[in-house]
């Protein structure tokens, strides 16, 4: 991954003239930010999220997009368009962050990853790759970039950062028709489900200032997420609630044929997307392709895993897609959590 | 010796194959007698003992055609505690955890009534299966719900569909599942392929081709449990409030196998000191069988299986066998299924694999042989004859196990001192099964007990 952090408003602005497709790939334009997400109680939490700036142009900050642990994803244009990607992350924040892609193996480093000296006087990292400073723009390169579904995330402090909400699911289809070599499922067919959770005390304490070596209220300093646990869990930043439930998502396209759904997990803990008890084929993990599909009706998923799955439903069925591994509920209020409904 | 150890292994209430050996009326499956024998045989000096080993298919009832009641019981843990915990019962029968093992056959049209004893709606979901359709009840976020008792009346909703494709599937709640789920509404389902007879243990195999074939076969329904949320649901049942529990705060210190903690693993099915939780999970096998493990993940936490002894060969996945479809000519696809010691078992997932062994590659002959004895059944050539790598201490120098027959060889029985001993009479080996997710062989922080039980290699023949 090619890095370099810019604090020079004059580059900045330069940057913004740079265009979002090139003869080598194609550039994207990210800002981290604080946002805040209500939940379905009222509880409300401040999130650090990835967003893409919609103009590619840092001059003007558009908020029209979705953020990504809302399950927007950063789209890659098809194979064919460049295997380059170059990311241009403004950091809004006000502590440093980066991007990392697992599974993205062409990384371009050309800077070293964040380091600070604990209080034994010990050199230790603090990321895994190049940091952006508050205020900057980093850039960062992937060559060679992979067909498939990935989760983008922070490569700074990643405990708290992804906990916080720096994560986004990335794709790129193999074509216009084609998510992956020999499958042939239009853009149409297709949906991504982000799995995430929220453990509101590591939110509040960020929010208050509490977290970290150097509390506002030393009473109530958290120092690490060791011991918090999530209370909130959502699919595409939305936790189900019946007085309020999320939109089904509606697919389009021949309701006849085969449709896909990229499950992506940005939790701290395990979770089992069931697509309404159906058995599915399930076609790539990580981003690369089974060579043969694996037949289950529960998808286990780690953290940070991505599986894509196929299957074919019955023409209208609403399929409720929910965690088996039983985050359904927000807070204490039942029912909530990870379930949302999937039209054919 | 033999008719003493046998003897005294009744008196402690452990002969369960004796008792398994008849199913019990409500009951499909346990241990089936295959050969005449009902007792060790002594046949006189240098003569073999024939055992009566049997071949086992899973406890469970039969339909198509089921009622369930979910309804409200306690069930025991062995360090002492008792649990309020939700089931299903069998009919009017007692709450079962698990709830029965529904077996049906390939191609049959099932349907399952489920009643409603408890103070909430319920429901039930049949992950894996296509076309189930719902009628009765009220609607339901995954399914339709069979309402709470009105007027002392239950509530009720039928769940119909075709067991189009055979394998190893669970039932559980579809209503508020965080919580009842961890209540203890959960199943198996075994869908037996077209051809097998339970009678005929020719036929028996797990999925339609011959490489599923299996002479033994257990199940392995794996749970976990927090029971503070039991507690708070007890109380809130007793006092007529409404059901709030923070299923978000949930730390298990209970696991479970086939609805019971080890030891109570190893109790023989039907044990009457358990009159909710029916199904043991100890299995049993001989040197060269095949024994069809069926792994379900029915809790909320993962849970990996481990099995000592030896590697198990994945054959399917949430009854799904594993091959690769056919290819344009035709045919069978490529052989998916591997070899592994751990199962994963994932929750509301289901793994079925064949584990076999012989004692190959032990290097000592298991049966304490000299190099001229005959082979016995499936022994390995390679260490025929080989001594036990050991020199065992005296009698004098040796505490003594329940279940150490007084020798280290298979099938062969060993001079012990008086009251010791006994609970083996079999002179077989054993292997713990255990989650390898160590805290959880435990029951609330007492170990041993949680998900563990034991493997018994039982000798094709007794040795005198």
């Amino acid at each position: 991954m090619k890095y370099a952090s810019l604090n020079n408003l004059a580059l900045l602005c330069a940057l913004c003239f740079l265009g979002a497709n090139t003869s080598r790939g194609v550039d994207i334009y990210v800002r981290a930010e604080k946002t805040s997400l209500t939940l379905p109680d009222g509880k409300t939490v401040e999130m650090w999220g990835f967003i893409r700036d919609a103009d590619n142009n840092f001059a003007t900050l558009e908020t029209t997009a979705g953020y990504g642990f809302q399950g927007r994803s950063i789209e890659i244009p098809p194979t064919g368009a460049g295997n380059t990607l170059v990311i241009r992350l403004f950091n809004r924040l006000d502590v440093p962050t980066s991007v990392v892609i697992p599974g993205q193996n062409g990384y371009a480093a050309a800077a070293p990853h964040a380091t600070f000296v604990d209080d034994l006087g010990r050199t230790r990292a603090r990321s895994f790759v190049a940091e952006t400073a508050p205020g900057a723009v980093g850039v960062y390169q992937w060559n060679n970039v992979a067909a498939g579904t990935y989760l983008l995330h922070s490569g700074s402090h990643a405990a708290l950062q992804v906990q916080m909400g720096l994560y986004s699911p990335l794709t790129r289809q193999q074509s216009n028709t084609s998510p992956y070599p020999g499958v042939q499922i239009p853009a149409s067919r297709q949906a991504t489900l982000l799995f995430s959770e929220i453990a509101p005390d590591v939110h509040d304490a960020v929010q208050e200032g509490n977290y970290g070596p150097t509390p506002v209220d030393p009473a109530r300093q958290m120092t690490s997420t060791m011991h918090s646990r999530p209370r909130y869990f959502l699919i595409n930043g939305v936790a189900y609630s019946q007085a309020a439930p999320p939109p089904d998502i509606v697919l389009g396209g021949n309701r006849n044929n085969p449709l896909m759904l990229r499950l992506l997990n940005a939790g701290l803990d395990a979770h089992v997307p069931v697509v309404g008890g159906l058995p599915v084929s399930a076609i790539a993990e990580d981003g690369a392709l089974y060579r043969y599909p694996r037949e289950q009706s529960a998808v286990f998923l780690p953290a940070l895993k991505t599986t894509d799955v196929v299957l074919t439903a019955p023409v209208g069925a609403r399929l409720p897609v929910y965690d088996r591994r039983l985050g359904l509920v927000n807070d204490t209020q039942s029912p909530g959590g990870m379930l949302v409904y999937v039209q054919n | 010796m033999i008719a003493r150890a046998s003897s005294r292994r009744k008196e402690h209430g452990l002969s369960r194959r004796e008792r398994n050996h008849v199913p019990m009326n409500t009951r499909h499956g346990g241990f089936l007698r295959i050969g005449i024998a009902a007792a060790a045989m002594l046949l006189g000096a240098g003569a073999t003992a024939q055992m009566q080993m049997a071949n086992h298919l899973i406890d469970g009832i039969t339909g198509p055609a089921f009622t369930l009641t979910a309804k409200a019981a306690y069930l025991s843990t062995p360090e002492g505690n008792s649990i309020y915990f939700w089931g299903y019962a069998g009919g009017d029968g007692p709450a079962q955890y698990c709830g029965p093992t529904l077996i049906v056959n390939q191609g049959q049209a099932v349907t399952v009534t489920l009643r409603n004893e408890l103070p909430v709606p319920t429901s039930i979901v049949f992950p894996g299966h296509t076309g189930v359709t719902a009628a009765g009840g009220s609607p339901g976020l995954l399914t339709r719900e069979a309402p709470a008792p009105a007027g002392g009346t239950a509530g009720t909703v039928t769940y119909s569909f075709t067991a189009s494709r055979p394998g190893t599937f669970l039932y559980n709640s579809g209503t508020r599942p965080d919580l009842q789920i961890e209540m203890g509404l959960v199943g198996a389902l075994i869908v037996r392929p077209a051809g097998f007879n339970p009678m005929m243990p020719a036929t028996w195999r797990a999925y339609t081709t011959g490489d599923t074939a299996f002479d033994q076969e257990f199940l392995f329904l794996l749970t976990d449990m927090d029971d503070t949320i039991h507690s708070e649901v007890e109380l809130q049942v007793l006092i007529g409030g409404p059901i709030v529990a923070d299923t978000a705060a949930y730390f298990p210190v209970y696991w479970f196998m086939n609805g019971r903690a080890g030891p109570d693993t190893m109790a023989p099915a039907g044990a009457a000191y358990l009159p909710h939780q029916p199904y043991d999970c100890m299995p049993m096998m001989r040197p060269g069988e095949k024994l069809l493990m069926r792994v379900i993940g029915a809790g909320r936490d993962p849970h990996p299986l481990h099995h000592h002894g030896n590697n198990a060969l994945v054959i399917a996945r949430d009854g799904s066998p594993l091959r690769a479809p056919s290819g344009p000519g035709g045919g069978a696809g490529a052989d998916l299924a591997y070899s592994v010691f751990t199962i994963p078992a994932t929750p509301g997932g289901t793994t079925d694999a064949i584990f076999t062994w012989t004692g190959r590659g032990l290097g000592w002959d298991i049966y304490g042989h000299a190099p001229g004895d005959p082979l016995a059944p499936y022994e390995d050539p390679e260490d025929h004859g080989k001594p036990f790598p050991a020199v065992l201490p005296t009698l004098q120098d040796m505490t003594f196990g329940q279940m150490y027959s007084g020798s280290p060889f298979l099938g062969t029985l060993g001079s012990l001192p008086p009251g010791e001993g006994g609970f083996n009479a079999s002179a077989g080996f054993m292997y713990m099964w255990h989650s390898h997710a160590e805290k959880e062989i435990v029951n609330n922080d007492i170990f041993p007990g949680g998900m563990m039980t034991m493997l018994m290699i039982e000798p094709w023949h007794m040795m005198p």
